[in-house]
């Protein structure tokens, strides 16, 4: 079992060869995933000023309202990063079930706590507010990595295989929805697929699942036969002749911005669809801003530095020492590749809007500790992998 | 297990799909190639994504990026200054101030729901009080969505220091109250000159008049600034702005003088009262330059305030009338008192065109100054019997004898002798078949059939009745021109109002000359018929125009409307120029439906003396002297305080009466007061005790009495008399006292009388 995950491939590779490898790379952490992490990070930062400093002004009356906060975190942030990259994932398997029970609860606590908004999605506590579905979102990839391993054998079956995550992610997506939380029920549930499919269950439960989803994505977006699909499929089939104009005015007003950036953008600083008509520029639409200053190139340079942290995080994970190790570091990869493609999908209306955040990028304190400790735990993953080869 | 299926059992061509997909499902037990293939689909959303981009950005790149222009656009336009009107002099005759529009941006007003809705009440009450209006009809405004919505336009600065004031009071609305300026015709002089001037509508273009004509040269170049602005309307903070500088307006200068106008305007209005006309039109115009000096029609209207109907009666008679009709009643009164008469509508010119008639046949050759025509009072043309005013004989007279008497047989045989054609030819050459070119819009374009008969169409009888001036319309601008042209050498040029235009720094961008169209008639000729025109004044049918002092020429004229049902409904005019030997100004006189029984030389005639009596001294055109009738003028010295002694001698030194009233020995008062312009030999009257101030003075009745009538009735009783009008023509008779008999007066008080020639056109 160990054998198949740390050398993936090793029928291509001689045994010795690996061996001495190992040893070699143990000791550090994998560079070029890090300096992705801190590229993108920093990227991110320098966005969220430019993107967020006049509605800052405007809101809070201080232009550095969000970007010295979110300094704060992301130095914060890269201090957990790297400590948790000491820390040996292994332990971590001990403490899973705790970790799901605990998600559980507090998704249930968040759903009867009173809320300062429309949706139930923060806990608050003197000095701050946590999202639980931040935690949900690990909890899911760090559950189906250790059951999946520990029930390596029983997933070629559909009952012991697909039934017990099914059940996980029905019912964390069902207190997801409650909250209503769409976006991060979606996540949970792409999460929930990529586990499964790299878990290992059989190949035509994945391409029957792929299917479904397809005809189901298709009936809703793609015909009329669902009267009501809501106000988000209609604002996503026709930004600018939806007859509701305030339902259609995120989308429009992205829109315009990414159109305005054209090839080379406008330059940095230079968005004027930041000035109060792009809403929350400094969170799910800040991407838009990135288009608009940065221009497709800058947008381009944005998405392939994500696909590169991805590819490598990929990377990490197919060369990790065990396969616990590797479905890990690709689920905690996944769920940032995921949900930045989610984000631009959602910023250039691919997929009718739904709230979500750019990861490294949006304004908020928990999830980016949360994500860079995540990144973390690829890093500490990587201590313990074979990273002889890119 | 898999691995074995796989090789045992699928062989053959079919086999080879199955073995490819044995060798998939191996490859799926992998799970390093299955987190390949999770990381391959993560990278194929995202080149989904990048083609996404790639469609908005450069396919749809430009579309979007209008959209998102147009929603952070600001283009403001930033009025240029419009042009000012001058007089002759520099008077201003219409000039542009600044002024502001109020408005308000709903969308500036901010808040919750609860705040904006108390903003709303406290804006629309604050603009309410301050701009007099009704304060629910400016709180609809305020929930509209807009960034501008007008409240009110044009209002003064003091009004705006007022809203200025209430933003101060009121922070928190006051970036939802908007002020912009902008510019308000002012015109000083109130009617004077209006129909010729014009007015500009709300948004400051020109809607009739010189104001309408010269539009695009007042206006200047608008400038514009485009900013940028966020959603809430305030300026992004970095700069983006595009200025374009307005170009202000060029200035007019005005050949038209605002005394002289002012004369013009009001002999016509009290002429219109006098002689219960319709209407009255009058035009001066230099001669030489066909610059325009004066031009009115009346009544007219208070550029001002364009709208409103300045003639009381018709505004009451509008009034007085059914809702449903008010509207149509009220814009056809607009369109009636903006109407400048002048060059707007044509009218019969009748006995006036003579003048046109001679001086072509004369100077054809067809007739000459002392050939004879026969008036035996009647003459048949056709088949046709035509006759002269009031059935009268005339008998033989020469060409300047047949305007003096204006004699329509005579006429008719001078137009036979100069022929259908060669009329027709001399017509067109006094610019009657065409516009004059007057800078101003709507003037008349005369049509052969409609105002006139052509050459070709006319026969024996039209030619007739067109040589005495019965069978053409023409306007009064044409009819003025065709007589300068008679009188100033022959030269048809181009009337105009404009003789400058300024820029906005005063330099002169273009000068108006007369426009000489063509020589119509020779110098010769022109200076025989100025002579023969002069006869007219002194000796003919003009007497009543003739002014003590100048040498006058013209011609009177008396026609039946042609296009009325009302069969004595009659047009009379009076066109001539001053002086004779080298004629200067021509003014011309149209009264429109005068009391029946007044013809041109009873009623236009002594309009136009009326005017060029003033006109002439004002423009300093010398008396030539020639005619003695005119009475020197003494001013009465001051007396007061003297001795009764003192004050005698003092008065008979300056060639005046004097009248002593009281016992005192001292002057108390004296009338008519010190200063006072008295006609040689007038009567001064001293008060030397108070009983004397309480004396009064019975007027007489001065009508019908010839002037040696009138000065002896005065001297009977000591009344200071003036003298109005032709009062040493033959025949001359007092038609009109400017104080009503048997009035009581204080002695001395002057009594203006008015001398009439009775006399036929």
């Amino acid at each position: 079992m160990a054998q198949s995950a740390t050398r993936p491939n090793g029928r291509r590779r001689p045994a010795k060869k690996n061996k001495t490898q190992m040893f070699s790379i143990r000791a550090g952490i994998d560079m070029p995933f890090l300096f992705l992490v801190l590229t993108i990070l920093t990227i991110g930062l320098i966005m969220l000023f430019s993107s967020s400093y006049a509605y800052a002004l405007a809101n809070e009356g201080n232009s550095f309202h969000y970007v010295g906060r979110q300094m704060i975190w992301a130095i914060a942030g890269t201090a957990i990063m790297l400590l948790v990259s000491f820390f040996d994932y292994h332990k971590l398997r001990k403490a899973t079930v705790w970790i799901l029970l605990l998600s559980y609860i507090l998704l249930v606590v968040v759903l009867i706590t009173p809320t300062r908004s429309t949706a139930h999605r923060w806990l608050y506590f003197p000095g701050g507010s946590f999202q639980p579905s931040e935690l949900t979102k690990f909890a899911i990839v760090l559950t189906f990595a250790h059951f999946m391993t520990r029930y390596q054998k029983q997933m070629g079956s559909f009952k012991t295989g697909i039934i017990p995550y099914a059940i996980i992610a029905a019912t964390t997506g069902l207190l997801l929805l409650k909250e209503p939380h769409l976006s991060c029920t979606m996540i949970v549930m792409a999460l929930t697929m990529v586990m499964l499919l790299i878990g290992g269950v059989q190949m035509r439960w994945i391409l029957m699942a792929a299917a479904f989803l397809g005809v189901v994505l298709f009936v809703i977006l793609g015909t009329d036969l669902i009267p009501y699909a809501g106000a988000r499929v209609g604002v996503w089939k026709d930004p600018f002749g939806y007859p509701d104009a305030d339902a259609s005015h995120q989308t429009r007003q992205s829109l315009y911005a990414i159109g305005s950036g054209g090839l080379f953008g406008l330059g940095l600083g230079n968005s004027r669809q930041k000035y109060l008509y792009l809403p929350e520029p400094q969170n799910d639409f800040i991407f838009a801003v990135v288009c608009e200053e940065l221009g497709l190139v800058g947008a381009l340079l944005i998405i392939l530095l994500f696909c590169a942290l991805v590819w490598r995080g990929i990377t990490i994970a197919r060369r990790a020492e065990d396969r616990f190790g590797a479905m890990l570091a690709t689920g905690l990869t996944a769920q940032v590749g995921i949900q930045a493609f989610l984000n631009i999908a959602v910023v250039s209306s691919l997929i009718p809007n739904t709230g979500i955040s750019l990861p490294f990028f949006s304004y908020g304190g928990t999830s980016l500790v949360m994500l860079m400790a995540e990144m973390g735990l690829v890093l500490s993953i990587s201590r313990n992998a074979r990273m002889d080869k890119a | 297990m898999k691995k074995k299926r796989i090789r045992k059992v699928y062989k053959g061509p079919l086999g080879k799909v199955q073995r490819l997909y044995g060798r998939i499902l191996a490859w799926w037990s992998n799970l390093s190639a299955r987190i390949w293939t999770a990381g391959l689909v993560i990278l194929l959303c995202f080149a989904v994504a990048i083609g996404h981009l790639a469609d908005l950005q450069l396919v749809r790149g430009e579309e979007l990026r209008q959209k998102a222009i147009n929603q952070q656009m600001r283009d403001t336009v930033i009025d240029a200054a419009r042009g000012t009107i001058y007089d002759a002099n520099g008077e201003v005759l219409a000039q542009s101030a600044t002024v502001w529009n109020v408005y308000i941006s709903p969308n500036d007003i901010r808040g919750n729901e609860e705040n904006k809705e108390k903003k709303r009440r406290t804006i629309a009450k604050g603009l309410a009080e301050i701009l007099d209006m009704d304060e629910d009809e400016i709180y609809e405004k305020t929930l509209k969505k807009s960034y501008q919505i007008y409240i009110k336009r044009r209002v003064e600065s003091d009004i705006r220091a007022e809203i200025l004031a209430f933003e101060n009071a009121n922070p928190s609305v006051a970036n939802a109250i908007g002020l912009e300026e902008t510019t308000r015709r002012y015109y000083p002089n109130g009617e004077l000159a209006a129909t010729v001037l014009g007015f500009t509508g709300n948004d400051g273009q020109g809607l009739a008049g010189l104001e309408s004509y010269y539009d695009d040269t007042l206006t200047g170049i608008p400038g514009r600034v485009l900013t940028l602005k966020n959603a809430v309307g305030t300026e992004m903070d970095f700069e983006y702005e595009q200025r374009v500088e307005a170009q202000n307006g060029n200035s007019l200068v005005l050949g038209l003088d605002k005394v002289i106008q002012g004369y013009l305007e009001k002999h016509l209005d009290r002429a219109i009262e006098d002689y219960d006309a319709k209407r009255a039109v009058g035009i001066v115009m230099n001669v030489n330059t066909f610059e325009i000096l004066g031009m009115a029609t009346r009544h007219a209207f208070d550029p001002n305030d364009p709208f409103t109907i300045s003639d009381e009666a018709t505004a009451a008679a509008i009034a007085a009338l059914p809702k449903e009709q008010q509207a149509a009643a009220i814009s056809a009164a607009q369109s009636l008192q903006w109407r400048n008469t002048a060059i707007n509508d044509t009218y019969e010119p009748g006995s006036v065109f003579k003048a046109v008639t001679a001086a072509a046949a004369l100077d054809e050759g067809a007739v000459n100054m002392t050939q004879i025509f026969k008036c035996p009072g009647y003459f048949y043309v056709g088949g046709w019997r035509y006759k002269c005013f009031n059935y009268a004989v005339h008998g033989p007279q020469n060409v300047a004898k047949s305007l003096q008497n204006s004699c329509n047989i005579a006429f008719i045989q001078i137009g036979q002798a100069l022929g259908a054609s060669d009329f027709s030819r001399y017509y067109s050459a006094f610019g009657l078949t065409e516009r004059t070119g007057i800078d101003l819009p709507g003037e008349v374009k005369t049509t052969a059939g409609v105002h006139y008969h052509s050459a070709s169409s006319m026969g024996a009888a039209e030619l007739a009745s067109s040589s005495f001036g019965q069978s053409q319309k023409v306007t009064a601008l044409q009819m003025i021109t065709a007589m300068a042209t008679v009188v100033n050498g022959g030269y048809l040029g181009t009337p105009h109002l404009v003789k400058q235009i300024l820029d906005a720094n005063g330099n002169i961008v273009s000068t108006v000359d007369a426009g000489i169209r063509r020589q119509a008639i020779s110098k010769e000729t022109s200076e025989q018929m100025a002579l023969a025109l002069e006869s007219v004044v002194t000796t003919g049918g003009g007497k009543n125009a003739a002014i003590a002092g100048y040498r006058i020429g013209g011609k009177t004229g008396t026609a039946e409307k042609l296009d009325t049902d009302d069969k004595s409904a009659q047009v009379v005019s009076f066109c001539g120029f001053a002086p004779v030997d080298d004629p200067e100004v021509a003014c011309i006189v149209v009264i429109d439906e005068p009391r029946e029984g007044l013809s041109g030389s009873m009623a236009a005639a002594p309009l136009f003396r009326s005017i060029m009596e003033e006109v002439l001294p004002y423009m300093g055109v010398e008396r030539t002297g020639e005619t003695n009738n005119a009475l020197k003028e003494v001013s009465v010295p001051n007396v007061i305080g003297s001795t009764v002694k003192d004050a005698k001698e003092k008065i008979t030194g300056m060639d005046l009466k004097v009248k002593v009233l009281g016992d005192g020995d001292k002057v108390l008062t004296q009338f008519p007061a010190p200063e006072t312009l008295l006609n040689e030999g007038g009567y001064a009257y001293l008060f030397t005790d108070e009983a004397s101030r309480e004396e009064l003075q019975t007027v007489p009745d001065f009508t019908g009495m010839t002037l040696k009538q009138a000065n002896k009735k005065a001297a009977e009783i000591g009344l200071n008399i003036r003298l109005y009008g032709n009062s040493t023509g033959s025949g001359a008779k007092v038609v009109k006292q400017s104080i009503e008999a048997n009035s009581k007066v204080t002695p001395g008080t002057i009594v203006t009388l008015t001398f009439l020639v009775e006399t036929a056109d």
